[in-house]
């Protein structure tokens, strides 16, 4: 039976015991903010994935291409469904249409190496998990001074446990 | 896959417009052309009795840009000094081109240049199969907006101007200059629609990274100012050298070639932003502008240039440009000015639907290049492109006619729909010239008052904690220093790596010993009290370099990059007036010759209530020819006993200095240059380093002596005792702090062997130096002051770690 | 003597080619070859024309989705059989830097079985961060079987320029296979400025019997990792720069050899002198086994 086209999103994440740099460089950048509320920063790397795949197909991308298998985890999520814990924040940030996504055309190109044909195109998308005492106005600050810019770039941000 | 585009094309009524109506079109469109320009337009459009379309007026509208046009250095500019008014028609073949005539032709036989002016960037010779092509561009707008995509696409911008200068330079290495807001700016202050300067910093520096990382290209030179007035507009400089065989210089197109367009396809990216970067930048722009940015992708134009080396060397094209500002309207347009060229829109490949034909003329979309192929070598070139998954399409031809014809799809009848007709003449000549006035009143600062400042010591610590002068470590271990295997001498130097090179060396052609140096020379500081010196000690500055690591300035050449606010104002033309004047001066007096260079102007900000201008701040970027590298000589002292020389006079030159920053002044007494004493100077210190009687050599600049003396023994790893006594000098050079930190330009601080210097002195007879100290075993900096007692005593620890800490994130 | 035919594979972003090939030339190489992937894919070219694979620095297809990632998976796809033919007789394969990575990502490196396609190690983002381009001491292992390292003095300097270049594996116990193994033929090791007491752990061939019962390595499994940042640049496990398989004929590392092949590569030649570049060890020893091999 042909899978139907439609948009997957896959999010990858560092294990848990695995040395997350991005992260903890962005949290002393929330530091220097002066929001001083910021314990952790966890980095996700979002795919979304546009077309007809099978299970197999799906699972050939994501653990072939997409993860590293010593060092990261997968899982397909919801739009705006990050796994955030109560007390997280989650964000989101997409480019805006148009703009350039070497990424997503590099995955595209991966993914029909691996023999996936249905598959159309790749959005790709940066993610960020915040833990500590956080209102909306400081993530909305962190969003917009740091994670994303509106130029080039849509983001969201929603509360864990919600 | 394959894209559909829009075909609306609509016309704009200018035939019929009132003068009010033709700003309000300029304006509403973004086309930045004044009213002028605008009547230009419509008398042209008249005489044919129709109005222009779309596609024709943005092809105007970005050909006749600040941009493009140079309009500001090529204009008319009355320059008010005091009581005098000096008309100066054409600003730029007065001073920076007719410096590089003068020299040329002064110094016949061997003048070394190849190409100046005319291509996409300067040549001059390297050896017997190559010549070296160099050029700096800026990226500010687009940076201010999005610092990592500004600064990636200006990376990537610069590299495709030596590959389309002649038939395609190999690029070697990148400079990279920057000048931004302190890190430390308070956050509470910062005007609405204005990044962070730290953001920016770390945006740009991620940019150029990641740029010219990816495409293998050594990053081996760079600087970064800080300046508050750089919190709106921040500065990126970005810089390439290549290598080109001698024999692929030239180019040409001729009718009947084929017109191909190669490497990334179109999108809607950058529309605009050559006008774009010709407007001042407000609160609103970073919402307005969304099309002017855009992300670079380095992968695409590395495969671009593996593609294009081939079919160079393969003669498979006869003419090559970049898509820059404007994109294929630009590029065709100037490829085809001489011969005229008919482009169809629909053949060019799209990223996505939905482009308006004058979208696609106009679009700025990254990692494109324009050739011109003769259709007998056109089956060659596809093959070769598809065996490296690049992508080349045919988009036209040149004609014969002098014109510039865009069609679009052909219609249901099938006959071609012609979207734009331009006389190339009138596209190229018919901007009309405009007439400025440039007023220069000369500032008046206050001197510090000489109580109360801190001690030598302090000072010192304090100013190599500063921003500007602070080990940017952290920046240059993120670029890729050393691709490529040509690395002689490199940014960071010294016993532990850790030093502040002068200039840096590469070896481009890996089975020979000869190398190409790279300097550059920036102090924006000093244009507070004149621009005119600021420009004279930029270029001292990027010689010295140039000298102290072995090279010689009569196989140098400059290029030169002004960012200045809004030339509209009378001040800021007489700014710029004044600081090419200099250019023409200093240059000649060295002897070295301008072969490319830039401009960009309305470098202001305006939050609504107030503008902010940058200081007018001058890049010159200095290139040399080394015949053997083996004779570099690095600045980090080499070992205990060896002497210390003084080399140059010192004068009391504090004005728009670091430690008179530092004192919360500006002062009076700018460094100013006497350029036929520095080249005397820097001849013989030539001299001595090839017959290796130097040890190490750095120059005085931002901090003087001190600074540039504390960072050799430092770097080195060794002790140094000075004394200020020795120091040669003007008799008002009376102070301690006057001889430490004064930023007297032409001078040199020399590590000569021990029990060489007798040969040394007798080798700088008649140029003024001093033997003012040693290289110590002991891990202390030593300064004895003019009247005998220690001023400093400090542990090379204690500067090193000042001097480290600032900018260690 | 016969011939020795050096292939450097090309593809989009790879970038050190140039460089790479002109050491192997230096090296003694008859015929070095830099060739686009495509060309062995579609079938213009064959693998078996050459007696060395080499994959020379760069960002392969920008190392968008990881460091040689995308490489590796079109090698696997595309070209598998052919490579496991080249290594089945008995030829060499040499990764530099990007290289390093897609063959550890191909699951060639370490490989401590041969025929073995598990992906057992991973090169990884760098600890500090961020890209890192600086001068490193290596160590070489004399009980390795890797023929790339094996004549050569005790301590090389030469650079490395990675984002991503920290090695890990993918459990202890593949730990424990390394040591005994010799497959940790280079390790990062503290400069003479940075005092002793604290360089990478020795690792010296162990008999099997004891790896197997549990003992990781050498010595103690607290003794990981003792050269510190920046020294052991990328935080690697147990310091490792460079890897090589069961054979000891494919070997991957993340410096730079080729950056090293004139005199005045060296940071300090200016004020140490010129010498003998330790980067050409490596090529030398690749030529030279093949000659001896031939």
């Amino acid at each position: 039976m042909a899978a139907e086209s439609k948009t997957r999103r896959i999010a990858v994440v560092n294990r848990k015991d695995v040395v997350d740099a991005v992260g903890e460089g962005l949290r002393g950048d929330i530091l220097d903010l002066g929001i001083a509320g910021i314990e952790g920063v966890r980095h996700v790397r979002l795919y979304a994935l546009h077309g007809a795949l099978s299970a197999t197909e799906l699972d050939r991308i994501t653990t072939g291409l997409l993860t590293d298998p010593v060092t990261q985890e997968h899982l397909e999520i919801a739009d705006g469904g990050l796994p955030v814990a109560p007390g997280e924040w989650g964000v989101e940030v997409w480019f805006r249409p148009g703009v350039t996504d070497a990424v997503g055309e590099t995955a595209l190109k991966g993914s029909r190496d691996l023999g996936v044909a249905g598959i159309e195109s790749v959005d790709t998308g940066r993610g960020y998990i915040l833990a500590g005492p956080l209102i909306r106005s400081q993530v909305d600050t962190i969003c917009r001074r740091l994670l994303a810019n509106d130029v080039i770039e849509r983001y969201a941000c929603y509360e864990g446990g919600q | 896959m394959t894209f559909e585009a829009d075909d609306t094309v609509e016309t704009f009524a200018l035939l019929k417009a009132t003068d009010d109506e033709m700003t309000q079109l300029s304006r509403d469109g973004m086309l930045a052309l004044n009213l002028e320009e605008m009547r230009s337009i419509r008398r042209h459009f008249s005489a044919l009795g129709r109005d222009p379309t779309d596609v024709e007026m943005e092809t105007l509208a970005q050909t006749w840009s600040e941009h493009c046009k140079h309009k500001v250095f090529n204009g008319v500019i009355d320059y008010v000094s005091g009581r005098n008014t000096e008309r100066i028609d054409n600003l730029f073949a007065r001073t920076i081109r007719k410096a590089t005539e003068d020299i040329r032709r002064a110094k016949g036989q061997n003048d070394h240049c190849v190409s100046v002016f005319v291509d996409n960037a300067g040549i001059i010779e390297f050896d017997d199969d190559y010549h070296l092509v160099f050029k700096v561009e800026t990226h500010n707008h687009p940076s201010a907006l999005d610092p990592y995509g500004g600064a990636n696409t200006g990376i990537g911008g610069v590299i495709r101007d030596p590959l389309g200068t002649g038939l395609g330079g190999k690029p070697i290495f990148n400079t990279d200059v920057f000048c931004f807001a302190p890190p430390d700016f308070p956050y509470g202050k910062l005007p609405e629609g204005v990044l962070h300067p730290k953001r920016v910093f770390k945006g740009v520096v991620a940019g150029v990274r990641d740029y010219g990382n990816r495409m293998g290209i050594p990053t081996v030179n760079g600087a970064i100012m800080f300046d508050e007035r750089y919190l709106g507009n921040p500065l990126v400089y970005c810089g390439t050298a290549a290598i080109i065989p001698v024999d692929r210089c030239e180019k040409s197109a001729e009718p009947g070639d084929l017109v191909v367009t190669i490497g990334g396809r179109t999108g809607r990216d950058g529309i605009h932003g050559a006008t774009f970067s010709s407007i001042e930048l407000t609160d609103a722009s970073e919402s307005t502008a969304t099309q002017a940015v855009q992300i670079g992708n380095p992968i695409e134009e590395k495969k671009v240039l593996d593609v294009l080396m081939q079919a160079r060397d393969r003669g498979l094209y006869r003419n090559i440009t970049d898509c820059g500002a404007g994109g294929f309207s630009s590029a065709i347009g100037e490829m085809g000015q001489d011969t005229g060229a008919e482009v169809h829109l629909e053949k060019a490949p799209l990223k996505y639907g939905g482009l308006k034909p004058w979208e696609i003329f106009l679009s700025e979309s990254q990692e494109r290049m324009i050739l011109a192929v003769p259709p007998d070598q056109i089956d060659a070139l596809r093959e070769l492109c598809a065996s490296e998954d690049v992508e080349a399409s045919v988009i036209g031809e040149f004609t014969g006619d002098r014109r510039l014809r865009v069609t679009h799809r052909p219609d249901a009848a099938g006959s071609r729909i012609t979207v734009a007709d331009l006389d190339m003449e009138f596209l190229h000549q018919g901007v009309p010239r405009i007439v400025r006035t440039a007023r220069w009143d000369p500032p008046d600062h206050p001197e510090p008052p000489t109580a109360g400042r801190p001690g030598a010591a302090q000072s010192l610590v304090r100013l190599l904690s500063s921003w500007n002068v602070a080990s940017k470590e952290w920046v240059v271990r993120q670029y890729d220093h050393e691709v490529q295997g040509g690395s002689v001498l490199k940014p960071l130097q010294g016993a532990r790596n850790d030093g502040p090179g002068d200039a840096a060396i590469v070896r481009p052609v890996l089975s020979s010993d000869r190398g190409v140096i790279v300097a550059n020379g920036i102090n924006p500081s000093y244009g507070d009290i004149d621009p005119y010196w600021m420009a004279a000690s930029a270029i001292d500055e990027a010689l010295r370099q140039v000298t102290c690591v072995g090279g010689r300035i009569d196989r140098t050449a400059l290029l030169d990059n002004f960012c200045w606010g809004n030339p509209d104002k009378p001040d800021r033309l007489a700014a710029l007036v004044r600081a090419a004047k200099a250019c023409y001066d200093v240059a000649v007096a060295y002897g070295t010759p301008f072969i490319s260079g830039k401009d960009s102007f309305y470098n202001e900000f305006s939050d609504g209530e107030r503008t902010i201008a940058i200081p007018p701040t001058l890049l010159i970027s200095a290139i040399c020819v080394m015949d053997d590298v083996r004779k570099a000589v690095s600045m980090d002292v080499k070992a205990p006993g060896n002497s210390i020389y003084l080399v140059g006079r010192t004068r009391d030159e504090l004005g728009g200095s670091r430690y008179y920053g530092m004192l919360g002044f500006v002062g009076r007494n700018v460094p100013t240059v006497d350029a036929a004493a520095g080249s005397g100077t820097m001849n013989r210190l030539h001299e001595a380093i090839a017959q290796g009687l130097v040890a190490a050599c750095h120059d005085c600049s931002e901090g003087g002596i001190a600074v540039a003396a504390a960072e050799m023994a430092f770097a080195g790893g060794f002790g140094m005792a000075l004394d200020l006594d020795a120091v040669p000098r003007d008799p008002d050079a009376d102070r301690d702090d006057t001889v430490l930190f004064s930023e007297s330009n032409s001078r040199f601080v020399v590590e000569v062997p021990r029990g060489r210097e007798d040969d040394f002195e007798a080798s700088m007879q008649g140029i003024p130096f001093g033997r003012a100290g040693t290289v110590t075993g002991e891990e202390r900096f030593l300064v004895r002051g003019l009247g005998g007692d220690e001023i400093v005593s400090t542990e090379l620890s204690t500067l090193k770690e000042a001097w480290q800490r600032p900018l260690r994130w | 003597m016969s011939k020795t035919s050096v292939l450097i594979l090309r593809a989009a972003g790879i970038n050190c080619d140039e460089e790479t090939a002109h050491a192997f030339r230096l090296a003694g190489a008859d015929r070095v070859d830099p060739i686009h992937i495509n060309a062995f894919i579609q079938g213009r070219r064959r693998l078996s024309e050459y007696d060395v694979l080499v994959l020379s620095g760069g960002f392969s297809y920008g190392d968008d989705l990881s460091g040689g990632k995308v490489l590796a998976n079109e090698m696997q796809s595309k070209l598998m059989e052919d490579v496991e033919t080249f290594i089945g007789d008995g030829k060499l394969i040499l990764g530099i830097c990007n290289g390093f990575q897609v063959l550890v990502k191909m699951g060639l490196l370490p490989r401590t079985e041969p025929g073995g396609r598990r992906q057992e190690a991973t090169v990884f983002y760098n600890d500090s961060g961020k890209f890192e381009c600086r001068w490193v001491y290596l160590r070489r292992n004399p009980d390795s079987p890797c023929v790339f390292t094996r004549d050569m003095p005790e301590t090389i300097y030469i650079p490395v320029a990675n984002g991503e270049g920290k090695v890990m594996l993918a459990s202890e116990e593949v730990r424990t296979r390394l040591g005994p193994g010799g497959h940790i033929a280079l390790q990062y090791i503290n400069p003479p400025w940075a005092g002793a007491g604290v360089a990478a752990r020795e690792i010296t061939a162990v008999p099997a019997g004891m790896a197997a019962e549990g003992t990781a390595g050498a010595d103690d499994g607290e003794a990981t990792g003792e050269t510190p940042y920046p020294w052991s640049p990328n935080g690697s496990v147990d310091a490792i720069a460079g890897i090589c398989d069961a054979t000891g004929r494919i070997f991957g590392l993340m410096p730079h050899p080729e950056r090293y092949t004139h005199p005045t590569h060296h940071p300090r030649w200016t004020r140490e002198g010129c010498r003998e570049p330790d980067g050409l060890h490596i090529f030398r020893n690749a030529v030279n086994h093949v000659r001896g091999a031939q």
